[in-house]
């Protein structure tokens, strides 16, 4: 169990903030906001419904939400997201979906 | 993830649990139908009714706590009730009421609120003491202050 990695397990629900100075795994769901400094990532059970504000994500399961990352965006082949991308670098895979804006600070 | 024996005493079978490290603050609510270890930070409450709750150093946590049993090590402000048992350890400090059948505080604890083990008494053991039923002496050895046990209880 690294201490440098936490994972929120598929049967956790949190409603409500989350804040994380490490690498954090979501598998369950979560509604509200979350703040982190390192990589998020949504796997394929995770369900998140909340406005993130990131260095890195990564989603393989379900986000509704606006998404501001300082590095990178990526949406994987099993993931769905809906809401706004702002981030320098967005990767949206074959087989993703997505619905939204994506803003790469591009003039 | 089920757990077989039913001695909890001295909890030690985390290996399954999730654990929201030291890295972590949440603000909300937690509900979970898995064992959880928490090392962050929680304010809001945690729920995990039919699983067992660790509160492990270093977490600092300001929550309501319902769990089937839960173990606090770090230092947590707020009620805690469990279904089955909640252990104190020597760590550990807490301030807030306590509601549980079975209950264990470790030499070393620092806590400090009110105890409610208020379960019905085994079979054999009669009530020669009735100290334990609440309309006795309408309070529960409060200490003299108000009765405060049901505060953010229920």
């Amino acid at each position: 169990m690294s201490a440098e990695r936490t994972i929120l397990g598929p049967t956790l629900e949190i409603e409500g903030e989350i804040e994380g100075s490490e690498d954090l795994v979501i598998q369950g769901k979560v509604n509200g906001r979350i703040v982190s400094k390192k990589s998020l990532t949504i796997d394929q059970t995770g369900d998140v419904n909340a406005t993130v504000t990131t260095e890195g994500l990564a989603v393989s399961g379900k986000l509704n939400g606006n998404v501001e990352a300082s590095d990178k965006v990526e949406i994987r082949r099993e993931g769905t997201m809906i809401g706004d991308i702002k981030a320098p670098r967005v990767v949206i895979a074959d087989g993703a979906r997505f619905k939204g804006r994506v803003e790469m600070g591009v003039d | 993830m089920t757990r077989e024996s039913g001695s909890a005493s001295d909890w030690d079978g985390d290996a399954n649990a999730v654990v929201i490290s030291k890295g972590i603050r949440i603000k909300g609510v937690v509900r979970g139908k898995e064992d959880l270890v928490i090392e962050g930070e929680v304010d809001g409450s945690i729920s995990l009714p039919e699983h067992h709750l660790t509160l492990e150093r270093p977490s600092r946590t300001t929550a309501e706590v319902k769990a089937r049993d839960a173990t606090i090590r770090g230092r947590h402000r707020g009620n805690a009730e469990a279904v089955d048992k909640i252990e104190i350890t020597s760590e550990a400090v807490m301030i807030g009421d306590l509601r549980a059948p079975r209950l264990v505080i470790r030499e070393g604890a620092r806590f400090r609120g009110t105890v409610d083990m208020e379960v019905p008494l085994p079979p054999g053991i009669e009530a020669g003491d009735k100290k334990h039923e609440r309309g006795d002496d309408g309070e529960l050895q409060g200490h003299g202050k108000k009765n405060k046990k049901n505060r953010g209880g229920d």
